[in-house]
């Protein structure tokens, strides 16, 4: 039976719709990982909100044969994503929390379809990750990205499956592609190194002032990618912003202070 | 007996770096001498330092992307690839094998500086083998001469369209375009002027057409457009465009003019079988009476 648009965009990114509640919280994985990354603060929040969960395409269990190789080249194309599940799903004044990356991909969709936005929680955010010297300082050079990339290709096991459609013809047809493996952390070339670069590569700065919703900044105490300052230098950008600093180490505040961040969920929302 | 092998084995002697650290605060707490080997530093200068002050800024990345998430999910991360920070600022590559236990991180890490070189070589080769691939895929859609699709690319991107529109419909309309009287200009001044005949109107096509759109050599002096999302307006306009941009092109002296036939994709026609070849007999004869009427000229398929 064919499926409808909006059935094919729900499928295509594996979306779940979670919980109970009038308020709709959409979760958004960064770059590395899926939906799964949630599995900790779901449970605290699921009793109070409608929770939707995605995977990106070429993410997790998303549909990889409708991974587009110009779409995904810059965080634009990730937006899409977001702007055609909100769209599908028809929901309006959502809150959107996004995990590093995916706090400037809600930003930016929130610019396209501003109605189905309320507010944006940003943990772990970065607009920019490189050192543009005398300006700004987002503490990786260039190089540090393109070493990134390249230890990228040599953690993928999956060779043969990374030449085969080079020898048979990029079709992406559901034959050819798979499932990324079973772990939720996968770093297949082909669809990691794209979105790798549209993180690392880009510079967001220039959108922040443009956010018109109330925003939520969380920031680890101590974290290697996304600093203190960095949390700064956004909160004085974004209008309408507050940053809280959570004590903790590591880039991953959802995972390892789930309880916290789900408490500042909870009182940002209500 | 087992006591006995235990005491046997000393992890200092064990040529790979053993290390324990703090899941939360990644502070080293325990390693093996063998860090004197492999970073160059004293063995009572590690502890207490962060993993992170050991991994490049890449590895940093890759550690709270990839690696910390997937330890906090399932425990632990087997075979991953690393860049140590060896004495001042030298780069090593190591393969490390990580657990979680007891809220702590237990890593037993390798050096890999031959396997390093070995995945640079096969990251090369099929760098190489991509750009190949690439090429040749390029060589195999398009016309040499015009440097338009060939037929069988177009084929297959009308295909794609159309499938496209099936699930979902898309006004397309099919441009049939023939050069007026080639065969006499051939004839008259020669294959060569012919082919310069040929690339200027594809030129002018190639110009005048958007990246959603189709735009081929058909064959011979016959070239096929599909306009993507095009109503019957837009596409008066565009022939006349066509038309009006083809007054530039001259070939000793002589004017280029061309007859268009066209036709459209109708939500009628998408539950055809045989539809593409339906709508390009439409096109064909709309052709065919652009040519009969005097050419230069454009005439439309009543569906």
């Amino acid at each position: 039976m064919l499926m409808s648009a909006s059935q094919e965009i729900l499928h295509r990114n594996n979306v779940k719709v979670i919980g109970n509640g009038s308020t709709t919280l959409i979760l958004a994985h960064g770059f590395g990982c899926d939906q799964n990354m949630w599995r900790f603060l779901t449970p605290l929040l699921d009793a109070d909100f409608r929770i939707v969960l995605f995977d990106y395409v070429g993410c997790g269990k998303s549909d990889l044969s409708a991974y587009k190789k110009q779409r995904y080249q810059n965080l634009a194309g990730y937006a899409e994503d977001v702007e055609e599940i909100l769209s599908a799903l028809n929901v309006v004044d959502a809150i959107f929390v996004g995990h590093s990356v995916s706090s400037v991909i809600g930003m930016l969709a929130s610019y396209k379809i501003p109605e189905r936005f309320s507010k944006l929680v940003m943990i772990c955010p970065s607009p920019c990750f490189l050192n543009l010297p005398q300006d700004y300082f987002g503490g990786f050079e260039r190089e540090d990205l393109e070493e990134l990339i390249n230890l990228m290709d040599k953690n993928y096991i999956g060779w043969a499956n990374y030449l085969a459609p080079l020898v048979m013809g990029d079709n992406n047809s559901p034959e050819l592609t798979r499932e990324l493996t079973s772990s939720f952390c996968s770093t297949d070339p082909k669809f990691a190194k794209p979105f790798a670069k549209a993180t690392f590569f880009s510079d967001h700065r220039s959108a922040l002032d443009k956010l018109e919703h109330p925003t939520l900044i969380l920031q680890s105490s101590n974290d290697s990618l996304a600093s203190v300052d960095i949390g700064h230098y956004m909160q004085n950008k974004i209008r309408q912003s507050t940053m809280e600093i959570i004590q903790a180490y590591g880039h991953c505040l959802h995972m390892t202070r789930p309880s916290i961040v789900a408490d500042k969920i909870r009182t940002f929302c209500c | 007996m087992l006591r006995e092998q235990r005491s046997l084995i000393n992890l200092d002697a064990f040529p790979c770096l053993l290390l324990v650290t703090d899941l939360e605060s990644n502070r080293i707490k325990s390693c093996n001498q063998y860090v004197e080997t492999m970073l160059c530093t004293k063995h009572n200068e590690v502890l207490d330092k962060s993993i992170s002050d050991f991994l490049s800024k890449a590895t940093l990345i890759l550690f709270e992307s990839y690696i910390r998430p997937l330890i906090l999910d399932s425990g632990e991360c087997i075979e991953v690839q690393i860049t140590l920070i060896k004495g001042l600022n030298e780069k090593l590559p190591a393969v490390a094998n990580i657990i979680l236990k007891d809220g702590c991180l237990h890593w037993s890490i390798f050096s890999a500086t031959e396997r390093d070189k070995l995945y640079q070589e096969l990251i090369d080769s099929r760098d190489r083998l991509e750009q190949k691939t690439e090429e040749l895929i390029v060589l195999t859609r398009l016309d040499p001469l015009t440097q338009l699709l060939n037929r069988r690319a177009a084929n297959e991107d009308i295909n794609d369209m159309l499938s496209k529109s099936r699930r979902k419909f898309i006004p397309l309309a099919f441009i049939l375009i023939d050069i007026d009287h080639f065969k006499a200009l051939n004839d008259k001044f020669g294959h060569a002027q012919g082919d310069d005949a040929l690339k200027q109107v594809s030129d002018v096509l190639g110009q005048s057409c958007r990246d959603t759109d189709v735009v081929c050599r058909w064959g011979g002096e016959e070239f096929l457009i599909v306009l993507y999302d095009s109503n019957a307006n837009n596409t008066v306009q565009f022939c006349d465009r066509l038309h009006k941009n083809m007054q530039n092109i001259t070939v000793y002296q002589t004017n280029i003019t061309i007859s268009i036939g066209v036709s459209h994709l109708t939500s009628r026609d998408i539950k055809k079988k045989n539809m593409f070849e339906q709508i390009m007999k439409r096109a064909d004869t709309a052709l065919y009476e652009a040519k009969n009427k005097g050419r230069n000229r454009t005439e439309y398929s009543i569906n």
